[in-house]
């Protein structure tokens, strides 16, 4: 997928564990393991504001396009 | 759930109602051919071992009557007291075996009739414990399931083979029969050769089986929204 989420920087950056994320944003931390692997499909608005409130960030310092690489030029 | 999970069991209790019925006609059916074949074999001749010597049995064949005049009056109308025509439409075949050698083709299919029951036999095995596999799965709650769409795949494909197999050994046997075989006043009907509930039933799994793949990769969407 080619939206990429750099949760661990920004958590990293804040000094959080994922533990204590989680409880903050109320949300399992199976769910907040998911996020941070990239293996979520999609995000509510609801989540990704109580993520930017906590961690005190905007969307686009969790969340990164990049552009994948076409089958072709490979 | 709960209401899935006894439509299932319904379900189930049918299949087995229905194999069960097929088993038990096929058998009497065998049975009473034999007992009506001695009893046609004893009183038709002298040569009391007709039955004994052979009768080739044909399949039950559909037939439907070419000329109306060959036909009486046959029955009585026991409320009105008019008189009726019967005219039969599914007949069964025995006929006393000729000392001749039998062709190729009907070696053919006295052989291959083996094969087509064991194979349909296998398939509805198959089907029946594709099906047991899908209750068990179902009754763990684990409806939303890749594995259950496999199987459901399965299940429909099965039973599409199944149809289309019989109906044209069937199909194929009518008209081997009708090669060998004339009646007087009737000819042999296809009219019900083929069979479309499995393939109609078939079909209906499949369709069911998309739309449960499609719930399931729903599902799998919902589960990874966070």
């Amino acid at each position: 997928m080619p939206i990429v989420v750099k949760l661990d920087t920004m958590m990293a950056k804040r000094r959080m564990s994922l533990n204590e994320l989680s409880e903050r944003v109320d949300i399992t931390p199976a769910n907040l393991s998911i996020l941070k692997t990239g293996k979520a499909r999609a995000v509510r608005f609801s989540t990704l504001e109580a993520i930017c409130k906590v961690l005190r960030c905007q969307p686009g310092e969790i969340l990164e396009y990049v552009d994948e690489p076409s089958e072709s030029k490979e | 759930m709960k209401k899935l999970r006894v439509l299932l069991s319904l379900l189930l209790v049918g299949f087995f109602v229905a194999a069960f019925q097929f088993l038990m006609m096929s058998s009497s059916d065998a049975s009473s051919v034999v007992t009506r074949a001695s009893q046609m074999g004893n009183a038709q001749s002298n040569d009391t071992n007709l039955a004994t010597k052979g009768l080739k049995q044909y399949m039950f064949i559909d037939i439907k009557e070419s000329n109306l005049s060959h036909f009486q009056l046959n029955g009585v109308n026991t409320l009105t007291g008019d008189s009726i025509y019967l005219v039969p439409t599914n007949v069964h075949v025995i006929a006393p075996v000729n000392n001749h050698e039998l062709s190729f083709v009907e070696k053919f299919f006295d052989k291959g009739d083996v094969i087509v029951n064991c194979v349909l036999m296998g398939l509805y095995v198959a089907i029946l414990v594709l099906f047991i596999l899908l209750i068990v799965s179902f009754f763990r709650t684990k409806v939303f399931n890749l594995n259950n769409v496999k199987h459901i795949k399965t299940v429909g494909v099965l039973m599409l083979v199944a149809g289309v197999l019989n109906g044209l050994w069937i199909a194929m046997k009518l008209y081997v029969t009708s090669l060998s075989i004339q009646l007087e006043g009737y000819e042999v009907s296809y009219s019900h050769a083929f069979e479309w509930g499995p393939i109609v039933s078939g079909l209906v799994v499949l369709v069911m089986c998309e739309v449960l793949r499609l719930a399931t990769s729903m599902k799998e969407e919902q589960d990874l929204t966070i």
